[in-house]
């Protein structure tokens, strides 16, 4: 972990962090790509024997063992969607490999391959062994490289972890389902990565949340469902994601602008983001508790209610991140407020009588809906509604009580997830948003379970805000029940492959 | 020799390595292709023509033009322009449009980089989001302040109409730290549509929680919605109440208002600057806080900022404690804003008519430190309005103490009335010393009618200090001033003085002064000193035939006789005034002395005061007639 007990203020963090070593290992990237094309060119034009070739094969061998010095098990140079990456990193081109990568492109096109991997160094006859079958191809004596044994060398195509095919076409949960796995995977390199100390991609973050903020309003349902993703909830990325999705499915329909959406959006990412970067928690198995949400809030909860040094650390890492920059002052402000026991009111934080910034106040209560759902080391978690039912009875305590009504009324007080029983005997589960905030505890079900008892995979989508024609309503929630209980997962509910395509 | 590449494709590999795909196109396509290379030949040059002279230059708006005119020659063809971003070069119907040689500060393939793999212009694009997209282009992505922006989220933040772009969806650099497949795009897949498990087939378990004996035995597992209720999912709009609304729009003001303050407040109370050295800390501060002003008075908040400094002012510490660290950083802030740009870009507004923000201004003025005070000062000497003026000096009155010098280097340039203005003020210092500082600044003033003003206010009561300026005054090249110099020098009895207006008598140049100047000087050196013989001697000297030039200084002469009130000269000069053949010059002087000598002390200085003043020759009973 790098040291981080010195501050260094602004943006230069970025560029110090980890420079050496990001500098380090693009040469070395480079290197490779550069070395893997001459030795391919080499071979085209000469006998393998030539002693042209030694140079080449030399300088490609020296260049893994260095790769592996540095600890890999294996070095990758793949090509995906025209792009070299190495182990997964993409290649920052420069003048030496910008005409070179592009000569490698094509003979990667032309040998149909997507990837050469190296398990291990490989010895000058391993090498040779890769450039006969490579030349073999050319002449026509070979089909295809792919069926060449190389080892310790694997030429071959690259593992696509997509999921194509999954659903049809124009299907929603396509999209939506690779946002949120895109998202989790990112916002979950992105702490590791400011946890080792390296410089975190944080235009991905942005990128994400943008995203968020674009997707169809009419899709919020499936977002807020993955909000529930087992074995993943609890940790802080999931955390920083869910909170994300929260936060920006409220903003959005309270009608806040782009730009707000977007703040809000980056805020709640960022809001616990101090976490990772605070130096003190690194090496003890307490740092590896802090990284769930469940670490961090019993730290977070156990401290001295005035909690000015945990706040200060916290916020000061975030400066790191951020330096200053008019963009994240909104983050720094919510991250600070952010740092007081859950059940706390975010007011005494100022010297001057200045109450919690309102994007706290969403952002807290996205955030402590996300923990209620989720299951801690000592409770199990709350069922969708019951979280929501602690942010609408606070009544003031610990959230603003206009904008905790608020939130209420617009995710719902059933939200999506919910299992219901209702007064006509049906049993279902909410799919979706209540049409009329008036009726916030009225959203739409999918049923399940019949008048009959029976169950009915084809149920209707009801809308529970729809009365009869003596202005009654027809349906009313009696009471509801722990989806997992009836073998429900909120997730493969939304997105399960039977229900799919 | 290998040879078979070159069996394969003709041409070796190298030539494999080179060549390019054939392209088939139809007419509306090739015409297309040749529009949009124009086009982007156009913007080739916009771009150039941006990097060497900047976005502002007046020839921009030419090339804009004419790019603007090109892109909508190449749209009209098929209804749009579709660009295909490839690594090294933009397409249109598969053939490069626009091509950068260097993979460095390379905005095509900085583009492909960050996932963009398509731009659509539309008919309704204009000239002003074509700019605005050249300007992405343009990005330095050096900027700090970027640091989590790339192209997309910069195209994204531009709100185009017309122009669509289509990103990579699934960009992602490969993640995978572990062998596991828990954290892969796979890995989640399988764990959001992982069934979930019916926990009441278990006997111990906690199923059905209370339900009804129906539902006890109820499994749901395995279920999920359909393709209609996808299908059938639409927004769900959320009405809000108009109060709750303006509610809500309340509380985003208020926060809005309160973020600087606050982020302010919080870096005080996390030391952001006090760990690393002096040095670095005072800049930090300074660029920081620079850019909390730009921020605010690029948005017209001034009231705002006049908040944030009464703001910054007590953050001293929390109560009954305070941070050392804190209060050296208040003091720097407050001091790097009480420079010259920082006021004058405050108080640009003052000058504007009915400007609303005066009193913020106003405010923010009175919280600077006393070095404001001179930078106050300059900008009270532009303001026109009498009453932003008048508070304007009363704010550097107040931080007068210690700042008089500077105020006073005002005086090398400034006009009459701010002149005027500045020695008000000054003459207020409690130590001369600050205003005989003033008074030599104002006095190098190229503006003649300053260095009078600075004359004016010179202390009659302490000339002595003054002579050397007044004497260096005496070449001035304005006749007022050196009058009133010479009427100054005319208290100051000394040797010194005497000689130095004498050798002024006695350069050629003041053959060309008009005779109530010559009368000046000569009235001046004869109360400063020397002997009233040699007065006399320059009266009898050229008696018999006179110059007109020597009539007047016969006449300056007699005039200075008179002021020694010289008895053994008297009857000289009644030989003077009876000769029959009269120069009149000399007579009128001679004339004048012998009646000068018999009036009494204060009749003498009335009509010294006569020939200081108004540079006449008065008598008892009138003006004479020189």
């Amino acid at each position: 972990m790098s040291d981080f007990s010195r501050d260094v203020g602004a943006l230069d963090f970025l560029t110090q962090l980890s420079e050496g070593l990001d500098h380090e290992r693009i040469e070395t990237s480079r290197k490779l790509v550069n070395y893997l094309f001459v030795l391919m060119r080499s071979a085209a034009m000469h006998d393998l024997e030539n002693e042209a070739l030694n140079r080449p094969l030399e300088q490609m061998s020296d260049t893994l063992a260095q790769c592996f010095s540095g600890g890999l098990d294996k070095v990758e140079v793949a090509l995906l969607d025209g792009n070299f990456f190495i182990n997964g990193r993409l290649l920052q081109l420069d003048y030496s490999t910008f005409q070179n990568t592009r000569y490698l492109r094509k003979i990667y096109e032309y040998l149909d391959i997507a990837e050469i991997s190296f398990s291990a160094v490989p010895s000058s006859i391993d090498l040779r062994a890769l450039l006969d079958a490579f030349v073999r191809v050319l002449r026509g004596e070979l089909d295809s490289i792919k069926s060449a044994d190389l080892k310790p060398i694997h030429v071959g195509d690259r593992t696509v972890e997509n999921f194509v095919g999954l659903y049809g076409e124009g299907d929603p949960r396509h999209h939506v389902l690779g946002l949120y796995a895109s998202g989790l995977l990112m916002l979950r390199q992105f702490v590791n990565d400011l946890r080792k100390g390296q410089a975190p991609r944080y235009p991905k973050i942005k990128r994400l949340c943008l995203q968020l903020i674009d997707l169809e309003p009419r899709y919020h349902n499936l977002l807020i469902a993955l909000t529930h993703l087992e074995g993943y909830k609890g940790n802080l990325f999931s955390h920083m994601l869910n909170t994300g999705i929260l936060s920006i499915a409220f903003g959005k329909r309270i009608g806040l602008n782009r730009e707000l959406l977007l703040d809000l959006g980056m805020t709640a990412f960022y809001h616990d983001l101090g976490w990772p970067l605070i130096g003190t928690l690194s090496e003890s198995s307490e740092s590896l508790r802090a990284l769930t949400m469940d670490g961090i809030n019993r730290i977070r909860n156990n401290t001295d209610p005035s909690m000015d040094d945990l706040r200060v650390k916290v916020a000061r890492a975030l400066v790191r991140i951020g330096g200053f920059n008019e963009l994240v002052i909104s983050r720094l402000i919510v991250a600070y407020e952010s740092q007081i026991p859950t059940t706390f009111k975010p007011e005494g934080l100022y010297y001057g009588e200045i109450g919690a910034n309102f994007m706290t106040h969403i952002v807290r209560m996205a955030s402590r809906y996300d923990d209620l759902t989720t299951a801690g080391t000592d409770a199990p978690p709350m069922r969708p509604d019951e979280a929501m039912r602690v942010l609408l009875d606070d009544g003031g305590k610990v959230y603003d009580p206009f904008l905790a009504t608020l939130f209420v009324n617009a995710l719902g007080s059933y939200p999506v997830g919910t299992l219901v029983e209702l007064n006509t005997g049906e049993l279902g589960l909410v799919v979706n948003l209540p049409t009329d905030p008036v009726h916030f505890n009225r959203p739409q079900i999918k049923i399940l379970i019949d008048r009959a008892g029976q169950r009915n995979q084809s149920g209707a989508v009801v809308d529970l805000a729809e009365k009869n024609r003596s202005g009654l309503f027809l349906r009313t929630v009696e009471r509801t029940y722990d989806a997992r209980n009836f073998g429900i997962s909120i997730t493969s509910f939304f997105f399960g492959a039977e229900g799919g395509h | 020799m290998t040879d078979g590449l070159e069996t394969a494709k003709n041409g070796g590999l190298l030539g494999f390595l080179e060549e390019t795909a054939d392209s088939h196109r139809d007419p509306a396509q090739q015409s297309q292709l040749d529009q949009a290379k124009e086009a982007f030949r156009a913007l080739e040059k916009l771009i150039k023509n941006v990097s060497l002279y900047g976005l502002e230059h007046q020839s921009t708006d030419r090339f804009l033009q004419n790019t603007y005119i090109a892109f909508q020659d190449a749209i009209s063809t098929t209804g749009e322009l579709e660009i295909i971003v490839r690594p090294y070069d933009l397409t249109v119907h598969d053939e490069a449009v626009l091509e950068n040689p260097s993979p460095e500060r390379n905005f095509i393939y900085t583009l492909y980089l960050d996932g963009v793999r398509r731009l659509c212009f539309l008919p309704q694009i204009t000239a002003d989001e074509l700019f605005r997209f050249v300007q992405i282009l343009l990005t330095d992505w050096d900027q700090p302040g970027l640091f989590e922006d790339d192209m997309v989220t910069l195209l994204w933040s531009e709100h185009f109409l017309g122009l669509k772009y289509s990103v990579l969806d699934n960009f992602a650099e490969d993640i995978r730290e572990d062998d596991s497949n828990t954290y892969t795009v796979a890995g989640v897949i399988d764990r959001v549509r992982a069934k979930g498990r019916f926990l009441a087939e278990k006997p111990d378990s906690l199923a059905a929680d209370g339900a009804s004996r129906r539902l006890k035995r109820v499994n749901l597992s395995g279920m999920s919605v359909t393709d209609t209720d996808l299908s059938e999912f639409s927004e769900v709009v959320f009405a809000m109440d108009p109060t709750e609304f303006r509610r809500l729009q309340r509380t985003v003001h208020t926060t809005a208002r309160e973020k600087l303050e606050k982020f302010i407040e919080i870096l005080f109370k996390v030391h952001l600057i006090q760990e690393v050295s002096e040095e670095a800390r005072r800049g930090r501060i300074t660029e920081l806080f620079d850019r909390i002003a730009d921020l605010l008075l690029e948005n017209g908040a001034i009231g705002e900022l006049e908040r944030l400094l009464r703001t910054i002012r007590r953050l001293n510490g929390p109560e009954n404690q305070v941070i050392r660290e804190n209060v050296l950083a208040i003091e720097h802030i407050v001091d790097h804003w009480s420079a010259q740009p920082f006021i004058d870009r405050i108080t640009l507004g003052l000058r504007q008519p009915g400007f609303s923000y005066r009193p913020s201004v106003i405010g923010i003025c009175q919280l600077l430190s006393k070095r404001a005070a001179s930078h106050i000062a300059r900008v009270a000497g532009r303001i026109d309005d009498p009453a932003t003026r008048e508070l304007l000096w009363q704010l550097v009155s107040e931080k007068l103490s210690g700042q008089e010098r500077s105020i006073a280097d005002l005086l090398r340039d400034a006009n009459r009335q701010h002149a005027h203005e500045i020695f008000r003020l000054l003459k207020k210092a409690a130590d001369p010393d600050e205003l005989k500082y003033a008074i030599e600044v104002a006095l190098g003033n190229p503006d003649p009618s300053v260095r009078l003003e600075a004359l004016t206010n010179l202390p009659t009561k302490r000339v002595d200090v003054y002579h050397k300026p007044l004497i260096r005054m005496l070449t001035d090249k304005a006749k007022p001033i050196r009058s009133r110099a010479l009427h100054l020098l005319a208290r100051c009895q000394k040797q010194s003085v005497h000689e130095r207006i004498v050798a002024c008598i006695n350069q050629k140049e003041f053959g060309d002064f008009e005779l109530d100047e010559k009368r000046r000087f000569f009235a001046a050196a004869a109360l400063t000193g020397g002997t009233s013989e040699y007065w006399l001697e320059q009266f009898r000297a050229n008696a018999l035939l006179s110059t007109k030039g020597q009539d007047a200084l016969r006449h300056c002469a007699a005039v200075a006789i008179g002021i020694r009130v010289y008895q053994d000269g008297l009857s000289s000069l009644e030989k003077e005034v009876k000769r029959r053949l009269k120069y009149p010059l000399a007579a009128e002087g001679a004339a004048w002395a012998v009646q000068h000598m018999q009036c009494d002390r204060d009749e003498r200085t009335r009509q010294l005061y006569e020939l200081f003043y108004h540079g006449q020759l008065v008598t008892q009973t009138g003006v004479l007639n020189v």
